[in-house]
């Protein structure tokens, strides 16, 4: 049988998003809510930085100014992140330990098979690429970065259809380490985005509804579509105020 | 007071992207910080880490007890804690290599 699982689909600003995950995080870990799968967009398109980054290292913050383009950093490790408002999903997995894996590694991996999945469903062979990558082709088509905060945890990550990707790498740094890792020269020659790959344009509709259909497998999720509660709310709106604060941003 | 700058950047095999950078002066870490990709749970307890190495003196063992005390504190997805003690003795010039 399946277990009931909350769906919110929502869209908005990247310090909202942000606030919104970790305050489902917060109550997670509490026991306050039931398992969520908020799947959103970022709107305007914004800027995140992993937990541990140097932001200065991580984006190129004078194009950042220059087009205006809201940046925060998240309560999650990995690396910066272009969300697109017109060309990515993110999602988020808001659950706890005993629902999903105690091993950080292979919760990432059965979070990870719903975004496999999704792909498959729209037409693409995808691999997960530990520790927390989805790529098609090689090239990385999603991140997810994922905290925890006693038995709760919080998986959040991008699903790039239509990500313009010359963008992203005008907006994201990589240190040349990890370029040579990967076998690469450039970000851009790194990523890939589900239109680039099926050679035409694919719609947010068409991707909502292959991740629902993906992470229903992977969770093994019957979901029910909601809305925030009045408490997770004014919980995310104290924490949207950490999220746009320089104190936070600039902490290293 | 000067302090000396140090840095450096590692990419353990199949790992994430560690910068460790510490700040000393003539014979104390007055500053330590790991920056990158990598996933450190819970975070905070990777950060209280770096607290607390400020102001060891530059002594393989002083630098070892204040590593020791966070194994099994906090756990790293893509380095290890071994890993960072390492790079941060080596880069001190503290290493046995």
């Amino acid at each position: 049988m399946k277990r009931r699982w909350r769906l919110i689909i929502g869209e908005g600003t990247v310090y909202w998003n942000m606030a919104v995950d970790e305050a489902l995080l917060e109550l997670a870990s509490r026991g306050k809510i039931v398992d969520t799968l908020r799947l959103y967009v970022i709107k305007p398109s914004g800027v995140t930085v992993g937990y541990f980054q140097k932001i200065s290292e991580a984006v190129n913050l004078e194009y950042l100014s220059e087009h205006n383009i809201p940046f925060t950093r998240r309560i999650t490790g990995g690396g910066s992140v272009y969300h697109d408002a017109g060309g990515e999903i993110t999602y988020a997995v808001i659950s706890r330990v005993g629902v999903l894996p105690a091993d950080v590694e292979e919760s990432y991996r059965v979070i990870c098979s719903g975004l496999v999945e999704a792909l498959h469903l729209l037409g693409l062979e995808a691999r997960f690429e530990p520790i927390n990558d989805v790529t098609v082709g090689g090239k990385k088509i999603s991140g997810s970065a994922q905290a925890r905060r006693r038995s709760g945890v919080l998986q959040h990550g991008t699903l790039m259809y239509n990500t313009d990707l010359s963008m992203l790498a005008n907006v994201l740094r990589a240190p040349k380490e990890k370029l040579k890792a990967k076998g690469v020269k450039s970000i851009e020659e790194r990523v890939t985005t589900i239109s680039r790959e099926l050679k035409r344009r694919v719609n947010s509709k068409e991707v909502l509804d292959a991740l629902i259909a993906g992470f229903s497998k992977a969770l093994g999720a019957e979901f029910y579509k909601a809305e925030l509660s009045d408490i997770e709310r004014e919980m995310a709106a104290k924490l949207e105020e950490k999220y746009r604060s320089r104190e936070w941003i600039f902490k290293r | 007071m000067h302090l000396k700058h140090l840095s450096k950047t590692i990419r353990p095999k199949g790992g994430k992207t560690v910068k460790i950078e510490a700040w000393v002066s003539e014979n104390k870490l007055e500053k330590v910080m790991f920056s990158g990709d990598f996933f450190a749970y819970p975070a905070e307890a990777l950060e209280e880490l770096e607290q607390r190495l400020a102001g060891s003196p530059l002594n393989v063992e002083e630098i070892k007890s204040v590593f020791k005390q966070y194994k099994g504190k906090v756990s790293l997805v893509g380095a290890s804690l071994n890993v960072l003690e390492e790079e941060l003795l080596r880069l001190l010039g503290l290493s046995a290599e």
